[in-house]
């Protein structure tokens, strides 16, 4: 089965974004995403905002070789060319996928299609690029978690700007 | 000068107890140390709020200093001393004052105003290996941007991670 992962970049007190939606405080990290771990993917999960984001910083659908992007709205009547639109019933679409021939699938924010997902037992890694900073308000990482969700630590690696945290999620 | 260091167990999501009080999630210490004893060894006395002080009295790590932030409190004994104003003012003194470092015990709005005036020197984050999805979280209020620096790093095969940062 393909497992799915779900990554985003968090400050100290756990927010995904500052009170205005600020990112301006993630930096990069170049061992995040490199071939290595991109390696193990064939597809990116996005919500609808993250979307957005990258539409309007002019990324492409085709930045990653070899893999497929999905945008997960059911706002939206159409994505750009390249990105695969799932309109509607996302969880069952990531159950079915799951059980498909292929790689892993990375899932990229935002919290509400994460948190879903999570809720739903579809999670099976978390990885979390703690950034060095306290926000002190913003949009939390998780919404409406249902219960207690508990995770077996993988690794973590420090890098320049903060620490990754790599979890496998005990779904129970 | 004397460092003032938050110590405290958060949940993966950011939480200090679950959405009904609870801290049953929280290790503790019975199966290993987490660092703890070596930390102990490090400071001489404790920040602490009234609550937490009431529930734990002032001997659980040994003979420490304990300065107590409450605003109805009138006597302690002991090693004890209330601070009800001017908090800033007081940290700052015994900041100053000959000693080891001091432990920033909690709760969130003790640990909030003291970050916001700048007296808080080091964060030390138990993280724990579970997402709690609600509860009350590590800090509330905080004025602005912090940022820091991570000084060091500890995983244990329970899944805990110790991070270590430097308020800068």
């Amino acid at each position: 089965m393909r497992k799915l992962v779900y990554g985003m970049a968090v400050s100290l007190d756990g927010f995904m974004e500052g009170p205005k939606g600020e990112t301006d405080w993630m930096s990069y990290d170049p061992g995040q995403e490199n071939d290595e771990y991109i390696r193990r993917f064939d597809a990116f999960l996005r919500g609808r905002k993250t979307y957005e984001r990258m539409v309007r910083m002019g990324a492409g659908a085709d930045a990653f070789k070899g893999i497929k992007s999905y945008i997960f709205s059911n706002s939206l009547n159409e994505v750009k060319a390249g990105f695969q639109h799932v309109k509607s019933d996302g969880l069952k679409w990531v159950r079915q996928m799951k059980n498909e021939e292929g790689k892993d699938i990375a899932l990229y924010g935002g919290a509400i299609l994460g948190s879903a997902m999570v809720n739903a037992g579809l999670v099976d890694e978390l990885v979390l690029s703690v950034q060095s900073i306290l926000l002190g308000d913003g949009k939390p990482m998780f919404l409406n978690i249902s219960q207690r969700i508990r995770m077996k630590l993988i690794k973590t690696r420090a890098y320049t700007a903060g620490i990754i945290l790599h979890y496998q999620v005990k779904n129970e | 000068m004397r460092k003032v260091i938050l110590s405290v167990a958060v949940s993966l999501d950011g939480f200090i107890e679950g959405p009904n009080g609870e801290y049953d999630w929280c290790f503790g210490h019975t199966d290993q140390d987490y660092g703890m004893s070596d930390f102990i060894k490090r400071i001489d006395a404790l920040f602490i709020g009234r609550k937490t002080f009431e529930l734990m009295g002032n001997n659980t790590f040994g003979k420490k200093m304990h300065y107590v932030f409450s605003n109805t409190l009138k006597k302690t004994s002991g090693d004890t001393e209330i601070i009800s104003e001017d908090v800033s003012a007081h940290v700052k003194n015994i900041k100053a004052m000959k000693g080891k470092d001091i432990w920033l015990f909690g709760g969130a709005s003790l640990t909030t105003s003291l970050l916001n005036e700048g007296l808080v020197d080091e964060l030390s984050l138990a993280v724990h290996p579970v997402l709690l999805g609600g509860g009350k979280p590590l800090l509330q209020g905080l004025k602005g941007r912090i940022k820091t620096k991570l000084l060091d790093f500890k995983t244990y095969h329970t899944g805990l991670v110790s991070l270590s940062y430097q308020v800068l």
